[in-house]
């Protein structure tokens, strides 16, 4: 099994184009530094014009996926994903995605620290749309740790990471209620949520996140100073999966100089 | 106090400032809309002309990936042999902007369709029923009310075994067949965004 890893390590398959869409496969690996946490992950980038999507695509597309292949007690945790974008499809229907390079990784942690190279596989799997949509799809191997020159970038592209993703408000900043609930089980929840800021924002969009037993519809946000208004139509999907008790979602702030913040959110539905 | 007071005048200002534009779709339990579309071969179609029978709908574009595997994996063909015995009607719809009668005919006879395929260029009957993705599924009882809506299926990537698939439709349709209600009425679809004119 090494040896066929070994095998194909020898091609550098690290980086990959499928489907308009550029992969490289990033990674901050470093046995120096002690090597039991690291991060693993995939940079896509879509050709200009074309996007892929988020975790909740959003009216349709198809979510990206990202799976590892590791050695032996090499632990991935949760694929992580940065902040993302809406677009607007022909007819209205509402889209959440990447249209620039995304960087999807997890924490990894090793064993026990080893100087000997870690094998790696990064699959990831996407749908890329522009005026119409294709499968892509890319396989990636390394040996880790990557060279010097490749762990640099790596090192500077996991920094730029951790602002990109989700992180929860300083205390105070946002107070959260909702209206128009509870969400029973059959038909459809008009569901308004208030969020009321400390600053008045400059934009404030929502990113619902609903998982496998819900479904968000016809999102419209609106704000006034320092209340914003986001009401959603939440449906249970029924028969499928666990209920759920509450709904993530990403609200995401811009402030004055047009930098863009998300903050994780959950919104109890009972 | 005086806080709460501005919180309450703020949330009525915004209540009031400007109706929502809502997305035109249907819940399950309407009626569902009817509608008047010509077919590939030419032929006039309408919803009214199956009146108390139960009817599928499924939204397609023969350019969308998701489209193409089921087409390959013969998904509808399968639904059409199971259910046609029962007097289920099967109608696939094409709100694709670029695709005239012309390149759905084509389409029908590439993919051997030998049921009505309804030609929604302009995208009026996609908008009424709320259409998003291609394949997206919905289900009128013979009642005319629509009691499933959503994905053909529970496996987007097409990666499970097609024993581990869980068919929506086909479990909806045995059991509006059967007279018990839907279990699962309404799921996400997926698949590509109907491609509407802009």
């Amino acid at each position: 099994m090494l040896s066929a890893v070994v095998a194909v390590f020898a091609a550098g398959a690290a980086v990959a184009d499928d489907s308009h869409v550029h992969a490289r496969l990033v990674s901050d690996f470093d046995p120096v530094d002690g090597g039991g946490r690291f991060h693993l992950g995939v940079v896509l980038e879509p050709e200009p014009g074309w996007h892929i999507y988020w975790r909740n695509p959003g009216g349709a597309g198809l979510a990206t996926d990202v799976t590892f292949e590791l050695p032996e007690g090499f632990r991935a945790g949760e694929l992580r994903w940065p902040t993302p974008v809406s677009f607007i499809q022909p007819g209205g229907i509402i889209g959440y995605g990447y249209e620039s390079p995304v960087l999807l990784a997890a924490e990894v942690t090793a064993p026990d620290v080893t100087d000997r190279p870690v094998p790696v596989y990064v699959t990831a799997s996407w749908l890329a749309c522009k005026d119409i949509c294709v499968l892509g799809e890319a396989r990636l191997a390394a040996e880790l740790p990557l060279d010097v020159a490749a762990r640099r970038r790596s090192a500077a592209a996991f920094e730029a990471w951790e602002a990109s993703l989700p992180t929860a408000a300083e205390p105070g900043r946002v107070s959260i209620s909702t209206t128009g609930g509870p969400v029973a089980a059959g038909g459809t929840t008009a569901l308004v949520v208030w969020l009321q800021w400390s600053g008045a924002p400059a934009n404030v969009e929502f990113f619902p996140d609903p998982g496998p037993a819900l479904k968000v519809d016809n999102v419209r946000t609106r704000s006034r100073g320092q209340l914003t208004r986001v009401d959603i139509d939440v449906t249970r999907i029924q028969g499928t999966a666990e209920p759920a008790q509450s709904l993530s979602a990403v609200v995401v702030t811009t402030d004055g100089q047009g930098h863009r913040t998300g903050r994780p959110l959950t919104i109890n539905l009972d | 106090m005086i806080k709460m007071l501005k919180t309450l005048t703020l949330m009525t200002m915004i209540a009031a400032a400007g109706a929502a534009v809502s997305n035109a779709g249907v819940d399950n339990g309407d009626q569902a809309p009817s509608f008047a579309l010509t077919d590939a071969a030419g032929s006039k179609v309408s919803l009214s002309d199956y009146s108390g029978k139960v009817v599928v709908l499924e939204w397609t574009n023969p350019d969308c990936p998701f489209v193409q595997r089921h087409y390959q994996e013969g998904s509808m063909k399968k639904l059409t042999s199971a259910y046609s015995d029962s007097g289920v009607v099967f109608l696939t719809v094409n709100s694709t902007n670029y695709m005239d009668r012309d390149a759905n005919a084509a389409f029908a006879k590439k993919e051997g369709i030998s049921w009505p395929l309804l030609v929604d260029q302009d995208g009026a009957v996609g908008h009424a029923y709320g259409a998003q993705t291609t394949p997206h599924m919905f289900i009128i009882n013979k009642d005319g009310k629509v009691v499933y809506q959503g994905a053909i299926d529970d496996d987007p990537r097409g990666s499970k075994d097609a024993a581990e698939r869980t068919n929506y439709v086909a479990q909806a349709l045995d059991q509006v067949l059967a007279g018990k209600a839907v279990s699962t009425p309404e799921t996400t679809p997926y698949g590509c965004s109907v491609k509407y004119k802009k």
